[in-house]
């Protein structure tokens, strides 16, 4: 991240923010949309944390953590987001993919489909830590730094979500059903 | 059955198919919303990494089990004393004289607090606060009254140690008061008296959870021409602002204690605006302060 970009947004700098949430716009709302599994919840929890970005960027010392500071701010969102609406399990709607999984992408339809059923049974703190770990790649001191938790959290956070997924992947392959929000 | 490898290498692939990019829509929103959005500047460097050094932690360890000794000791039945009265047998032991640790929270950036007492991130160990209802935090050394912490009635005390202050609040870029600060309480208020980017009381001896120090006041002019809406009181090693003020007439009630040779500031500040009873109630905030490092 451009840390020149973030001072300059901390002093009040309006073209300096839009540079600064086009630049990190899209990663946000990538975790957020992992996180939710919900198109609309991520845009409005990207939305909410962007603003919040705005507002308390006087607050980060170091701006050379703010990627950080804002995947924080994210999940904050994010479980606002899932308290509010109290969409999780019951609301199953696949999301839409991007693109076709390539020659390392998932084997299967039927994995794709058990993943995401596994994974919305997850809680929140479990998923965030999944995505923050396996998709955002960060190691799990830092993991922990983000959420705020001790270590050993983030470990048992992750080793339960993953067995619930494994749980997920190897439950009886029949045809997947679609299921959808009514 | 899968390998933990293989669920890894799934779980991964997976995750990276889906939406990446934010709809133009939601960008728009967001930038449209800016202008009106006023930052909350000049305040204080919210987050800090949540890591502390392992001799911080360690003695904050070490605190928090001499704190539940201690405490439930408390609770246990004393044992009568020589030439005390003779102990009256009990026909069955009472349940209630089982000691039952009680474990202290910490802030931790959590938004609002359940009223109670709170660890708090100081930079000495050992710090813990009670907080009143209705309070709340967005970091981990401060605490913030009902109103908010911002002008006209706002109020909030922190917690933390600083080795200068700024040499002129309203221009970070000039550096740090000289001559250096030295280490103890008096130095620290002998520098705070004689600052002229303000004009503070008299100095008062305190002793709080039996560490003494003092207490001094002092207040941002109300006439001050606030540069970002920044009034710098201390500066981080980088240079930067790290402790500061942000509205004319803020007024500064910091107790120094001295902490096994460790400067503790509890600072306590409010505006022209902060009723009595708010007052009242930091000052029992202030009040409620332990240290037992």
């Amino acid at each position: 991240m451009d840390t020149h970009l973030v001072v300059r947004a901390q002093h009040g700098d309006e073209e300096a923010f839009a540079s600064l949430a086009v630049a990190v716009g899209g990663r946000l709302h990538a975790v957020a949309h992992r996180i939710l599994r919900d198109t609309d919840l991520a845009e409005d929890a990207t939305q909410q944390a962007l603003l919040t970005i705005w507002r308390d960027l006087p607050q980060l010392r170091d701006p050379a953590r703010f990627d950080a500071w804002s995947y924080r701010l994210l999940v904050r969102a994010c479980y606002a987001e899932g308290r509010r609406t109290r969409a999780w399990a019951p609301n199953l709607r696949l999301l839409p993919v991007d693109e076709p999984a390539g020659a390392g992408g998932l084997s299967t339809v039927v994995d794709r489909d058990q993943l995401e059923r596994g994974f919305r049974r997850l809680s929140i703190d479990h998923r965030t830590v999944v995505v923050l770990h396996h998709y955002v790649d960060l190691p799990l001191d830092q993991v922990a730094e983000v959420l705020g938790v001790p270590i050993g959290t983030v470990r048992s956070r992750l080793f339960h979500a993953m067995r619930g997924l494994r749980a997920a992947l190897e439950a009886d392959a029949r045809p997947a059903l679609r299921e959808v929000a009514p | 059955m899968s390998t933990d490898r293989e669920v890894t290498r799934i779980v991964r692939s997976w995750l990276e198919e889906g939406a990446t990019a934010l709809p133009d829509r939601v960008l728009d929103t967001v930038l449209d919303q800016v202008p009106a959005t006023r930052q909350r500047r000049a305040r204080w460097p919210a987050w800090r990494s949540p890591r502390m050094p392992l001799i911080l932690k360690v003695a904050a360890s070490l605190a928090a089990v001499i704190l539940v000794v201690v405490v439930g000791l408390r609770l246990l039945p004393t044992p009568a004393g020589v030439g005390g009265p003779a102990a009256t047998p009990s026909p069955t032991p009472s349940p209630a004289a089982t000691p039952t640790p009680t474990t202290i929270g910490s802030l931790q950036g959590q938004g609002s607090l359940e009223p109670g007492r709170y660890l708090v991130n100081a930079g000495v160990p050992g710090v813990t606060v009670t907080v009143p209802a209705a309070w709340t935090t967005d970091t981990d050394w401060v605490v913030i009254g009902p109103r908010g912490n911002g002008a006209p009635d706002g109020m909030a005390v922190r917690f933390y140690q600083i080795d200068n202050l700024a040499k002129n609040p309203l221009s970070v870029s000039d550096g740090k008061f000289n001559p250096p600060l030295g280490p103890t309480v008096s130095d620290l208020v002998q520098a705070i008296v004689t600052h002229t980017a303000w004009t503070a009381g008299a100095p008062t001896d305190i002793t709080i959870d039996g560490h003494a120090g003092q207490r001094v006041e002092f207040a941002i002019p109300s006439d001050a021409k606030l540069a970002n809406g920044q009034f710098c009181l201390s500066l981080n090693t980088d240079g930067t602002c790290g402790i500061w003020g942000w509205s004319p007439g803020q007024t500064f009630d910091w107790s120094i204690v001295d902490v096994g040779g460790q400067r503790l500031v509890i600072d306590a500040f409010h505006y022209p605006g902060t009723s009595a009873a708010d007052l009242a109630a930091q000052q029992a905030v202030v009040d409620s302060v332990k240290v037992t490092p």
